[in-house]
Parts: structure tokens; C-alpha cells; sequence
């Protein structure tokens, strides 16, 4: 009587502790970066250009909230775009970001060593987890900020070297709208993602 | 010098030189934005934007901003067709282990310029910790061609320089400037620079060859890495002249911080 209670609390305890750990920010950032790590360099790396970046794109579509960035990377501007403009914007800049990712292992570069500090909690939900890259002799400083999102983590702003991803794509498209309208700036967009 | 991946690349800012951001406080509008800083504002002037707080970091200023963007542009066509295409001849013929030994070897002797950096700022625990970095890197890493001390998580030190001392001290970047060639600066950070030049070593040499040569060696031993950095910055982005001036000033005022 008194054993199969025990072992089922002990099975409830260790089932609880598990989800906890599951839903904690680093752990799922760090299986996402293994992945992506896994695609270059593991035994299953991919062999072509395409499949690297099939792969990848879906390993960051699942960890970025695109939706956020945009919002985010909008600032101000945000309300001058229609819905319609802004589900544009959100598609196009996350097309752009994820190039530049993926093209990003174009170049010929060692495997990385990275290692983790520890996770700091930010009003909100928020976390933020720094790293630090090392790839051939240099170690770049890379902070990821996530919020959570529907019982998952996703990745919202990212820092290398303490400049803010978003915090610049901000500023640029906070200058250009200056000068013009969210349509024209779509049409910068797509000519930009067009030309590469 | 900076590969970045497991981000999307865009910090490592250019020609490890110098940055930072003008302060809030001091709104005076550049000289070029008056005409067209009307559209945005007006229409909007309801609407909060709710993420705000984690972007306070204010524009550059940058009130020579027609003189920067051509230079801006000068810069660009350089790379495009002197710079990158000569860093690519050298890669190529040049192994990648000697590139990151002649790379490491400048590095080392970057050292009385971090040293300095370091005691400007009171630091003398860092300062300690390049010492001995330099050390190590000197005699196990021969000449500082090898780079033993990427082994010891303690030795891995922030770089400090002339300039983020005078940030420390409270001096404003001033105003941001493209320098032909060598890219964003700001009129602190070019101060400290010139300073710099009489800690570098290499002017030193008394045979002008010699050190001409030297010079040469470790501006196209840096090209490849810098080059591929300031295209990559580019290809990303829509705006690429705010772009880099935003992410060089912030990086600075991040390594000032630091």
C-alpha cells in the first residue's frame, strides 16, 4: 500500500521537476543552438547549401518570435503601417534576418565553443541568457533576450558585442521613414532581399 | 577579427576602433535631419510604443553628416574594389594558420596600448591580467604568434584603449566621424587614437622599411576578417550608414560601460 503511493509521488515529483526544467529559458535556447550546431557539424550535418538553410530556417522560425522583432524593430512607426503592411513587414524582415543567419556559415569557420552564463530573469517574463563565442581565437560577446510565449521561450532581441540586433534595425527604419512611407520601405525591403 | 554566428551577425563593429553615442540629454538636432525629420510624429503622436524602455539609447550625433555619408561612400567603392579584392588575393595565397599567427602576433603587440587603457581606468586587476596574458603570449606562444592564452578563462580580458579611459572620465564621444579608410570614429575616440600611435611599438623601428612594411603586413593581415564584416553589416542592412554609426557608438558606450 505504502510503496506504489511512494513511488507515485516520487514519479509526480520527478515529472514536475522535469517540466519545470523543460520550460526554463536556457534550456530551450541551448537546445536550439545545439541544433543549429548539429546541422553544421554533427554527424547528420546537412550536405547541401539548400538543406542547411531549410534546416536552420525551421530550427529559427521555432525559436524567434519574428512577430516580436518586428513589432519591436518598428518602435513608433509601428501604427503607421496598415495590418496588411505589417504582416508584410513581419514576413519580409524575418525573410532577411534568416538569410543573413544562414549566409552567415557561408564563410569557412572552425566549430565554436560556447559557453553559458547564467540566466538573469527580466520584468515581464523576460529572460536573458549571455554567451560567450569562441571561433578561432576571437570570443564574441552574445546575449539572447527571451520572453515567454504560449508556455515556450522565443527569442526576441539578440546583443553581440552589446549592440542590440533590433535596437539597429530600429534606427534605420526609424530613418528612413522619416523620409518615407511604409510602402516604400516595403519596397526597399524586397529590393534588399531581392538583390543578394 | 570579429566571426560571429550563432547570431545574426551585425555587431563586431568594424576596425576595432572606437564609438559611442551622445548623450540624451544634448538634443541639438543635426545639422542635415532638419529637413526631414516633419512625417513622423503628427499622425502617430497617440500611439506608445510599448517596448521603448529596452531602447533608450540615444542617436549618434552626428552633425557633419554630409561630409560623413561621402565619405561613407568613398569608403564603400574602396573596399568594394581595392581592399576586398586585395584581402582576397592575400587569403588566398597566404595559409590560414600563418593569417592567424601574423593576426595574433599585432594583437600581442596591441598590448602597451590595453595596458594604458587599463591604468587611465584605475583597473590595475585587468591591467595585471594583460600583463600576464602578454607574458604567456610572448614566450609559450613564441613571439605572440601562438595564443596560449585563450586557454585560461582568466586571461581572456576585455579590451581595454585610450579612449574608453577618456569615457570613463566622462568626456562625450562628440561629434561621430568617418575617417577615409579606417571608417567610424568620433572625435573622442580619434583623440585617443593619435595618442595611441605612440604606444604602438612598430613606430619604434628605426629602419622606415622595416616599419612601413610591418605596418603593411598587419593592415592586409586584418582585411580578410574586416572586410568580411563590413559586407556582411551591409548586405543585412537597409540602411547601411545608420547602421554601422549606430552599431559602432553603441558598441563603444557598451565597452565603456563594461
Amino acid at each position: 500500500m505504502k510503496t506504489p503511493r511512494l513511488a507515485f509521488l516520487f514519479l509526480a515529483l520527478t515529472w514536475a521537476l522535469a517540466s519545470h526544467a523543460q520550460s526554463k529559458p536556457e534550456d530551450k535556447l541551448r537546445a536550439s543552438v545545439d541544433d543549429v550546431l548539429a546541422v553544421l557539424y554533427g554527424p547528420q550535418a546537412a550536405q547541401t547549401l539548400e538543406e542547411r538553410e531549410t534546416r536552420l530556417t525551421a530550427i529559427m522560425k521555432q525559436r524567434y518570435s519574428f512577430d516580436q522583432i518586428a513589432q519591436r524593430s518598428l518602435g513608433r512607426n509601428w501604427p503607421r503601417f496598415s495590418p496588411e503592411q505589417q504582416a508584410t513587414f513581419s514576413e519580409l524582415f524575418s525573410q532577411l534576418l534568416i538569410r543573413t543567419y544562414v549566409r552567415r556559415f557561408n564563410t569557412e569557420l572552425g566549430e565554436p565553443t560556447i559557453s553559458w552564463g547564467p540566466t538573469r530573469t527580466l520584468p515581464g517574463n523576460r529572460a536573458e541568457v549571455p554567451s560567450a563565442v569562441t571561433v578561432d581565437n576571437t570570443t564574441v560577446a552574445v546575449v539572447y533576450r527571451l520572453e515567454q510565449i504560449n508556455n515556450d521561450w522565443q527569442i526576441y532581441d539578440v546583443l553581440v558585442e552589446g549592440v542590440s540586433l533590433v535596437g539597429n534595425y530600429r534606427k534605420q527604419f526609424d530613418t528612413l521613414l522619416r523620409r518615407q512611407g511604409p510602402e516604400e520601405m516595403l519596397a526597399e525591403l524586397r529590393k534588399l532581399i531581392a538583390s543578394s | 577579427m570579429n566571426k560571429l554566428f550563432l547570431c545574426i551577425p551585425l555587431g563586431a563593429l568594424l576596425f576595432s576602433g572606437c564609438a559611442s553615442t551622445r548623450s540624451a540629454d544634448t538634443e541639438a538636432p543635426p545639422a542635415a535631419a532638419t529637413d526631414e525629420t516633419t512625417a513622423v510624429g503628427t499622425e502617430i503622436a497617440d500611439y506608445e510604443d510599448p517596448y521603448a524602455d529596452d531602447y533608450e539609447v540615444a542617436e549618434a550625433f552626428d552633425p557633419l553628416r554630409p561630409l560623413n555619408q561621402a565619405i561613407f561612400a568613398f569608403n564603400d567603392a574602396a573596399y568594394t574594389y581595392v581592399l576586398d579584392p586585395v584581402g582576397d588575393g592575400y587569403s588566398f595565397v597566404m595559409p590560414d594558420p600563418a593569417e592567424k599567427g601574423i593576426s595574433n602576433f599585432f594583437e600581442n603587440l596591441g598590448y602597451p596600448v590595453r595596458l594604458v587603457g587599463n591604468v587611465l581606468q584605475w583597473r590595475w586587476e585587468r591591467a595585471g591580467r594583460e600583463t600576464q596574458r602578454f607574458l604567456l603570449n610572448s614566450t609559450v606562444g613564441v613571439l605572440g604568434f601562438g595564443k596560449p592564452s585563450e586557454n585560461y578563462e582568466s586571461l581572456r580580458v576585455p579590451e581595454e584603449d585610450v579612449g574608453q579611459a577618456f569615457g570613463l572620465w566622462g568626456i562625450d564621444p562628440g561629434p561621430y566621424l568617418v575617417l577615409p579608410i579606417l571608417g567610424p570614429t568620433n572625435l573622442r575616440d580619434l583623440v585617443g587614437r593619435v595618442g595611441e600611435t605612440f604606444l604602438n611599438p612598430v613606430g619604434y623601428v628605426e629602419e622606415w622599411e622595416i616599419e612601413w612594411a610591418l605596418r603593411g603586413t598587419e593592415l592586409i593581415n586584418n582585411l580578410p576578417p574586416t572586410m568580411d564584416n563590413y559586407f556582411q553589416i551591409v548586405e543585412a542592412s537597409i540602411d547601411p550608414y545608420t547602421a554601422i554609426r549606430e552599431g559602432y557608438s553603441e558598441r563603444r558606450k557598451a565597452q565603456v560601460d563594461q
